[in-house]
């Protein structure tokens, strides 16, 4: 589905809080869908606990009756399968929603930590200055995964796009838009 | 007075202990819920509706195990 994409061109139906009347959303981009791997493993693993688990808790015994009754192993099978459930729904939007949204007049990073953290970034394309692209190890260069550097006029580097896929192409969209919104800036 | 090292002492902890954790599961599920309300108003796509209704479901799921402990341990 494109909609689960990490580099999505001309993205329908979507739009983002503050944006202006004349503005299109370009690109969205978010991290590789390979650094989900981690949370879908612990995922994969946490659904055959309770195969191993509960047997176990029904061997605690004590004179032939065992400590632990069916019905509570019953609920947490359904409490684990539920939080397991839960932790792979929360990394999921985790990735889904820090995504970085190029459009025909800004730069804008969305970042949702935990559940309780909201941090929204964004600039204009006229205020980029530098645009880095870095990939860096033997994985990352397998999977073509890497990081792109924004440097805005101001000393801080505002803008990271962290483990993104095929970093280079992102830094060349950027450059490009840049250039043109200067040229246009500057034939006006 | 309940013997807590008592097979039905050991089994009191674990109730509590799991009821505990499961109350706990509750306010984290009802924070999902509105995390998610937060990140489709902020940034909206076609799987806002889903997002939400998983995240509800996620949520009522979770308030219906804690019930069913209630009754059941």
């Amino acid at each position: 589905m494109s909609a689960l994409s990490s580099f999505i061109e001309n993205p329908r139906n979507t739009m983002y809080d503050g944006e202006d009347n004349d503005e299109k959303i370009l690109y969205v981009i978010r991290r590789s869908r390979i650094t989900n791997l981690s949370w879908i493993l612990l995922a994969v693993i946490m659904f055959f606990v309770p195969f191993l688990a509960n047997p176990f808790l029904r061997s605690f015994k004590v004179a032939g009756v065992s400590l632990v009754s069916i019905k509570f192993v019953i609920i947490f099978t359904l409490s684990w399968y539920l939080a397991t459930i839960g932790l792979a729904f929360f990394n999921f939007l985790n990735w889904y929603f820090n995504v970085y949204v190029i459009t025909n007049k800004k730069i804008i990073d969305f970042d949702f930590f935990g559940i309780t953290y909201k941090n929204i970034t964004e600039t204009t394309l006229y205020n980029v200055e530098d645009v880095t692209s870095t990939i860096s190890g033997p994985f990352h260069t397998i999977f073509n995964i890497g990081d792109v550097f924004i440097q805005t006029a101001g000393e801080k580097r505002e803008f990271d796009f962290v483990l993104v896929d095929n970093p280079g192409k992102v830094r060349d969209i950027i450059s490009d838009l840049v250039a043109e919104k200067r040229d246009h800036h500057g034939n006006n | 007075m309940l013997n807590l090292f008592s097979p039905q002492g050991f089994s009191s902890i674990m109730q509590m202990l799991a009821m505990f954790i499961q109350v706990v599961y509750v306010l984290f599920s009802f924070m999902l819920t509105r995390q998610v309300k937060i990140m489709n108003r902020s940034f909206s796509t076609s799987m806002a509706t889903p997002f939400s209704f998983f995240a509800n479901l996620h949520f009522l799921v979770a308030v219906a195990l804690v019930i069913m402990s209630l009754i059941i341990l």
